[in-house]
């Protein structure tokens, strides 16, 4: 194996306004190796998208900094590159789909026209007819009429557009998908359809994922890892089957799972994780996760816990420690 | 029975597009008592937000009738309808476009306030101002802050406080949660469920998460291409769905377990029907385990199968 297509080592990521510091990523460790699935799940305002929008040397201008750490994509020493080698990577390695589709679309082209332009940019179709045949399966692959594709993006639901991009994304064919949400705009049944076609593109092409998202259900059902993110930091890490069983876990994962409403129970009431997200301008010392913690210690308001580690399943957690919390 | 507070006949929308005519939303009769929530689910691109926003008179019907406590809102005159409007809000399912990129938090929430002059005087404003961020959670210190400098669920948060802010009656929620996570979820359905027990506050909500749109409904409709499929109370939806539209949607959803991972999934098959200029007979038809000759060309009625529960499909004729 030896060389990973993606590892991130000691990764801090700011962003400096007027007015605020934020600490959007403190300290993340990742790696990813080709055909992986890697579900990036938390709470809003995590630093997900910061995570990703790092990847690709897309943090917006002037604002936002990597200020510590390494980022290496195949081969390539991200932090270092020039804008020349990323925008090569960005064509050929790496693709994104943006949580927000009107990112990526032109609103003054036609959704056809913009998907044929990234097929001619992409080799394979020379000719007209060829492209125009493989935009109307590209369509159909995420289930939209290509009747359709006269249409400007405007003249879509939110959903569609989130589809239209994701078929862009899948006919760049790349080595590394950075997926941000991908389908939470999108109904089960289409959801189930797009996520058979990444799984698809995996298995053909082997293409390695990160997918970014809220839905624990997508995590089970599509990613072969997991790494939960709470204000900016990894805190639990590991397979699926490590994640979704087995009793060691992070209080902040016990308390994700216990947000989600069951469908097969009658509740009233859901129960969220008390307290909010910390300040990223301000954040606690110790484990940040200390302040909502119901298993806070003193240890923990003072110490940033250091990783417990078994067969790759990584927590960062007090309670974890040799010894216990008290340690 | 009462009034409902509001009730759709045969709505429709058409939109001109390069292939002909869209049919966004194409005979839609619905009705919502005051103090209950109807949810809408359906596939993407079904016209639920194009309903909503029709409801709303954010867009011009193309037919069909609109009532409000019993009056045709599709007949009021600008006049009328300013005073309308007050009653009536919508919390967008976008919260990257719905915000004006050029507003600090505080102004995006107190816009309506001055548009309307529900309120004068900026110390009061900006205490009306504060209570909202309060009550969606979103810190203080993010009174001047602009909305692309903050994640997606708390650009949602804003969206709820600017709905809540001219204290409505009704609220268009249209995928109000989808952009946060399962935590933040939580408090913000607490929080809609909280306002409309105190309030009485009455709620269309349009989601793709089946199992909020279970937990905070009263009453699902279950969209299809522009119809309405089927439409009973939350709890009999999952527990006796009827038009196998709905019952592909059910089984579709992807359950946080290792168990349901290694269970092969039934994906839909099929040709997408095209919303434009349709053809006669079932939308789902193309797509359907169950489709039958007639399918293609028969019209369909809606039927009351059992009290309360109605769905249009020929299975059941
Ligand atoms: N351009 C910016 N300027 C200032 N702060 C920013 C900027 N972009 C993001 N942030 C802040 O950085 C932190 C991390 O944001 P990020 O978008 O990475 O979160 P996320 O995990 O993707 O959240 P969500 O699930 O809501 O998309 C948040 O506190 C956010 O407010
Ligand atoms: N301004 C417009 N011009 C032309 N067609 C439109 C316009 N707005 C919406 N449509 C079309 O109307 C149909 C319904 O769109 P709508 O946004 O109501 O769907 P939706 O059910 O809300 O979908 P989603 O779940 O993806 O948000 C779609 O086929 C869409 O392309
Ligand atoms: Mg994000
Ligand atoms: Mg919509």
């Amino acid at each position: 194996m030896g060389e990973h297509l993606l590892e991130i080592k000691d990764l801090y990521v700011e962003y400096v306004t007027d007015d605020a510091h934020v600490y959007a990523v403190n300290g993340i460790d990742l790696f990813l190796d080709r055909g992986e699935t890697l579900g990036l799940v938390g709470e809003t305002g995590a630093g997900k998208t910061t995570t990703a929008l790092s990847i690709l040397k897309l943090l917006p201008e002037k604002v936002g900094r990597i200020a510590k750490g390494s980022i290496l994509l195949a081969g390539t020493d991200v932090t270092a590159a020039s804008e020349a080698e990323m925008r090569l990577l960005r064509g050929e390695t790496v693709s994104m789909i943006f949580q927000d589709p009107m990112t990526s679309l032109n609103p003054v082209l036609t959704v056809g026209d913009q998907i044929a332009e990234v097929l001619q940019l992409h080799k394979k179709y020379k000719d007209k007819a060829g492209v125009e045949a493989r935009v109307d399966e590209i369509l159909k692959m995420v289930g939209l009429p290509p009747e359709r594709k006269q249409d400007f993006p405007h003249q879509f639901s939110g959903g569609m557009k989130q589809r239209i991009v994701i078929a862009i994304a899948l006919a760049c064919e790349p080595l590394l998908l950075l997926a941000d949400e991908p389908t939470t705009a999108l109904d089960v049944t289409i959801q189930a359809q797009v996520l058979a076609l990444m799984n698809e593109l995996k298995q053909d092409l082997d293409t390695a994922m990160i997918l970014i998202t809220h839905d624990l259900g997508v995590v089970a059902q599509t990613c072969d890892r997991v790494a939960v993110v709470y204000a900016g930091e990894i805190i639990e890490t590991g397979t699926v089957e490590q994640i979704f069983s087995g009793d060691r876990h992070h209080p902040y994962t016990v308390g994700l799972f216990q947000s989600i409403p069951d469908l097969k129970k009658k509740t009233r009431r859901l129960h969220p994780i008390d307290g909010l997200m910390p300040d990223p301008t301000d954040l606690p010392s110790g484990c940040k996760f200390h302040t909502r913690c119901p298993k806070c210690a003193q240890v923990c308001m003072e110490r940033r816990p250091k990783p417990w580690e078994e067969d790759g399943h990584i927590i960062r957690c007090h309670l974890f420690a040799k010894g216990g919390p008290e340690a | 029975m009462s009034v409902p507070l509001i009730e759709t006949r045969d709505l429709k929308k058409y939109f001109d597009v390069a292939g002909g005519k869209l049919h966004a939303v194409d005979g839609v009769s619905l009705s919502i008592e005051r103090g209950r929530t109807l949810g809408v689910v359906g596939e993407s691109g079904c016209g639920k937000s194009t309903f909503g926003r029709v409801v709303l008179r954010l867009l011009d019907a193309t037919s069909g009738q609109v009532l409000y406590n019993g009056e045709d809102i599709l007949k009021y005159s600008n006049d009328q309808m300013m005073k309308m409007r007050q009653k009536m809000q919508i919390i967008f399912q976008d919260p990257y476009a719905s915000l004006n990129p050029r507003m600090t938090v505080s102004e995006i929430i107190a816009e309506p306030i001055r548009v309307r002059r529900t309120i004068v005087g900026n110390s009061a404003i900006m205490d009306k101002v504060d209570e909202l961020m309060q009550i969606v959670g979103l810190a203080d210190r993010f009174v001047n802050t602009y909305p692309h400098e903050l994640d997606g669920g708390r650009r949602q948060r804003i969206g709820i406080a600017r709905a809540l802010a001219l204290d409505p009656e009704f609220i268009v929620c249209d995928e109000p949660v989808s952009a946060l996570d399962v935590s933040i979820q939580a408090q913000v359905l607490n929080l809609l469920m909280d306002l409309q027990e105190e309030r009485g506050l009455t709620y269309l909500f349009v989601t793709h998460n089946l199992s909020v749109v279970k937990h905070i409904s009263d009453e699902i409709a279950v969209m299809y291409l522009g119809q309405c499929v089927e439409r009973c109370p939350s709890d009999e939806l999952f527990e006796n769905p009827l038009h196998p539209y709905t019952r592909a949607l059910l089984s579709a959803i992807p359950e946080p377990t290792l168990e349901a991972r290694n269970k092969r999934q039934e994906i839909i098959r099929g040709e997408v029907t095209s919303p434009i200029d349709p053809k006669p007979g079932c939308r789902f038809a193309a797509r359907c385990p169950h489709a039958k000759p007639e399918c293609m060309t028969d019209s369909l009625r809606s039927q009351e199968i059992s009290p309360g529960h109605f769905v249009s499909c020929l299975l059941y004729r």
